[in-house]
């Protein structure tokens, strides 16, 4: 973003990003407090589901002690809480006893493949639902729009699980051309372009799925801005005047339409990312959804803590990022 | 549409297909869980499968047959002393790490020294009072007490470590680097990808006991359907774990199905502290419950036997071949047993105590909410109340003994060493039955494990398993049924007790060594 390009007082900007980060940060402290406090508030503890299998033999208190201690489970709250938050400070997210590696490893080899299904969804509902939308509402009203409107409206009233359980049902069991599960087939190809291919193959589902929870979001968004812009007399002008088709729906709707999505996207992706983590699990995708599941029936509270402050920091961040782009874009009218 | 259709299947196929020729093909075996953690002792995840999985790459000193029968390990031969307190181990001298370095008398005595120090959840070590390496090829080990279960359990469950490895890691539990998995068994980790839940492992060529059976093995991660089809295509070769009522798709594919009682049986415990304290009141119940129709109406499909009510279910070898009590169906006797109680039968039939009605507080782990709901239907036409919650495992862990319950239905293994047999009747965990009664049965356990011979601690289990069936500290319901499908590159079969620590599989590591 370069400052050029904003005819709004940079300096009233700057400052708009400085609160804009303030806030975000005393968000992250109040998230960092609550991923502490309320997994501790659940019934179960860690070590107690770490040694549950019946094959376990029952070790004496001394070493539960030993156990309790290197799990960061030594001594109250208070204690736990200030040691975690010193390593926090220090960027070390702690490490996970059930999966015997660090949060940071375990995060840094799922997140890649939950930014993979969102990134991939993105484009595919932005651009389809900006399409229909202006579509729709460029005639409002019309036999396009309504047939279209009625889908979107049942489309938008099933949940994303039902919808993601349904497509693996149809595209996957009952007619099965894409594969059920996981990212990556049971023997993944040694060949880049194949294994490309196998793990564009496995995304097709969940980005499916992920994509139609959030279409209905902006086809509305798009077919109202549309109906309104329609009557606007600079662009019945323009339609009078003959202006191609594309060169309408690109500079008249498409500038206009813009901005209320870049606005709308940073709502998006915080909806995204609670729609993933359902995906995931029903896909079994070996993304951070699987992840934080998982962690919740461990009570795994390091990794619980490091997965749902990494989460929150990524989200908030972005957020900050998308508002910055949204003012700069207004700013421009 | 159909050209569509068409050009998917053929793009589906082409990557599907396996990148692997069928002649060097490892012997693919299925698992539908995935990820069991890194293949070493202190990071594998805690479950029995695990620590199977694990075996494959770490030997114990004493090991088993595909009967289950001990067999030479590590140690070649081992004696104990008359006292029972002193063991004698000879170690094989031909066997070596992975890595090309001897196992010695001194790695065994480390590891001893080790897990003292670094607890292992799986080998409980409290009664060695002492491990010493005479020599490098003789251990000795000295116990506190006698242990009758020393050969059958802890040495058979303990993974000897690598001192040279293992000497200078103080916290194991980090400890995750390829290096963690340098064992003495029979398979190396060559790759293990957790994302996929998928583990390559290589036949150590210098093995001790003899060349492995198979070059290679995979463990790969896989739905019921999709394993299925795949060992129908040839893609893999054992479904370690097939649900019992897919068994006739697999036979009618020509793969060859095994099953058998796991031995992991349904229970109903309960809470000794309130209502059920008084073995008559624990009875009641299970004349009151028709054990026969839970069964009929949860495994339709063969999915489970009806569970023998003495602890050790058909097939143990600790199991006297008596039929235990059967608490047959019986509504009536149920009900004087209940009277004699106190208990009185008021308006609409409804079990009351000084007039007020009975209500049972039950809890079931989420998995057994089949079997809970045909439970609860049962006690209420039997003039209950039953307030049942289903609940996960954690958060049944946290219910307390004496808690806010008085039954509990949950899943517990009976397979194994009997000197873990203590813990699950007595102990506290949630799905122990947390059982002290007169101490009669505690006192029988003792001396099973104070047992000078084999005999002897089998003389003292009957007596166990007889008063056990009396006195009910928990009811058994249902024995599952396990079952493995496979082709014919590989033979088969569940060991009676459970492999190992009573682990039921037909996937230890005696079906792929030679012997």
């Amino acid at each position: 973003m370069t400052a050029g390009a904003i005819p709004i007082s940079g300096r009233a900007w700057a400052a708009a990003l400085l609160w804009g980060l303030a806030a975000r940060l005393a968000v992250l402290m109040l998230v960092v407090l609550a991923v502490f406090i309320l997994p501790r508030l659940l019934p179960g503890d860690p070590l107690g589901v770490m040694l549950s299998s019946d094959y376990t033999q029952n070790l004496s208190e001394a070493e539960l002690a030993e156990l309790r201690a290197r799990m960061g489970l030594a001594g109250g709250w208070a204690e736990q809480f200030g040691a975690w938050l010193s390593d926090l400070l220090r960027g070390d997210l702690g490490y996970s006893a059930t999966h015997a590696r660090p949060v940071a490893t375990l995060i840094g080899e799922s997140l890649p493949w939950t930014l993979f299904l969102i990134l991939g969804a993105m484009p595919v509902y932005l651009v389809l639902a900006a399409l229909a939308g202006t579509g729709a509402g460029r005639a409002a009203g019309g036999r396009f729009d309504r047939g279209l409107t009625g889908f979107v409206t049942v489309l938008a009233s099933i949940p994303p699980f039902v919808t993601a359980v349904l497509l693996m049902l149809g595209l996957a069991i009952l007619w099965p051309v894409f594969p059920a599960s996981g990212a990556l087939p049971m023997f993944p190809s040694d060949r880049p372009m194949i294994r490309t291919g196998q793990i564009a193959l496995h995304a097709i589902l969940p980005v499916t799925a992920l994509a139609l929870h959030e279409f209905a979001r902006f086809y509305y968004l798009a077919r109202g801005e549309a109906a309104v812009l329609a009557h606007r007399p600079f662009v019945l002008n323009a339609v009078a005047r003959g202006l191609p088709p594309r060169r309408l729906l690109a500079e008249y709707y498409g500038r206009n339409i813009l901005p209320i999505f870049v606005a709308r996207l940073s709502d998006s992706v915080s909806g995204l990312v609670s729609a993933v983590v359902i995906i995931e699990i029903v896909f079994s995708y070996p993304g951070i959804g699987g992840l934080i599941y998982g962690a919740i029936l461990d009570r795994d509270y390091t990794l619980l803590q490091g997965t749902t402050i990494a989460v929150a920091a990524g989200l908030l961040a972005l957020n900050w990022l998308i508002d910055a782009a949204g003012t700069a874009l207004a700013g421009r009218g | 549409m159909h050209i569509l259709r068409t050009v998917l299947l053929v793009l589906a196929t082409m990557l599907a297909s396996p990148a692997l020729a069928q002649g060097d093909r490892p012997l693919v075996i299925t698992d539908t869980r995935g990820d069991r953690g890194m293949l070493a002792p202190y990071v594998h995840a805690r479950n029995g499968i695990a620590y199977l999985y694990t075996s494959y790459v770490f030997d114990s000193l004493i090991a088993q047959n595909a009967k289950g029968e001990l067999v030479p390990g590590l140690a070649e031969s081992w004696t104990l002393s008359e006292n029972g307190l002193t063991a004698d181990l000879r170690l094989n001298p031909k066997a070596s790490w992975h890595d090309g370095q001897p196992v010695t008398a001194q790695d065994a005595a480390f590891t001893f020294s080790y897990m003292a120090q670094n607890p292992y959840p799986f080998a409980s070590i409290g009664n060695i009072d002492r491990a010493e390496a005479i020599s490098d090829h003789h251990l000795r080990l000295t116990l506190k007490k006698r242990d009758a279960g020393l050969f059958s359990g802890l040495l058979l469950a303990l993974p000897v470590l690598p001192r040279h490895i293992y000497s200078s890691q103080t916290d194991p539990g980090h400890f995750a680097s390829p290096a963690a998995a340098t064992g003495s068994g029979p398979y190396r980790l060559v790759e293990y990808d957790k994302a996929q839940g998928r583990y390559a492992l290589k036949a150590n060529p210098d093995y001790y006991r003899g060349k492995p059976l198979f070059d290679a093995l995979m463990i790969v991660t896989m739905s019921d359907d999709a394993a299925l089809q795949a060992l129908n295509n040839g893609e893999v070769d054992v479904i370690s774990y097939l649900p019992p009522e897919r068994a006739g798709d697999a036979k009618a594919a020509g793969r060859q199905v095994v099953a058998a009682r796991s031995g992991h049986v349904v229970k109903i415990g309960f809470n000794h502290e309130e209502m059920f304290a008084d073995a008559d009141m624990r009875q009641a119940l299970a004349y009151a419950l028709d054990r026969q129709a839970i069964l009929d109406i949860t495994s339709a499909r063969g999915e489970a036997a009806l569970a023998d009510t003495g602890y050790f279910q058909s097939g143990s070898p600790w199991r006297e071949n008596v039929a235990d009590p059967a608490y047959a169906h019986d509504p009536g006797h149920a009900a004087d047993l209940l009277e004699k109680q106190g208990l009185t039968r008021g308006a609409s039939e409804k079990w009351q105590r000084d007039g007020v009605p009975v209500t049972l507080r039950l809890l079931a782990d989420g998995a057994q909410a089949r079997v809970a709901q045909v439970v609860t239907d049962q006690l209420e036409a039997f003039g209950f109340t039953v307030d049942l919650r289903l609940m996960e495992q954690a958060a049944l862990q946290a219910v307390p003994t004496g808690g806010d319950y008085d039954l509990l239905i949950s899943s517990t293994s009976t397979t194994g060493d009997p000197s873990d047999i203590a813990n699950r009747v007595t102990g506290q965990s949630w799905n122990a039955d947390r059982y002290h009664g007169d101490g009669r049965l505690d006192a029988i356990l003792k001396e099973a494990g104070q047992s000078a011979t084999p005999d002897e601690r089998l003389t003292h289990l009957h007596e166990f398993q007889r008063l056990y069936a009396r006195e009910l500290p928990s009811l058994m319901l249902l024995d599952p049924v396990m079952a493995t499908a496979h082709n014919d590159r590989v033979d088969l079969s569940f060991m009676p007790d459970g492999a190992l620590i009573g682990i039921p599989t037909t996937i230890d590591k005696s079906a792929f060594v030679t012997e």
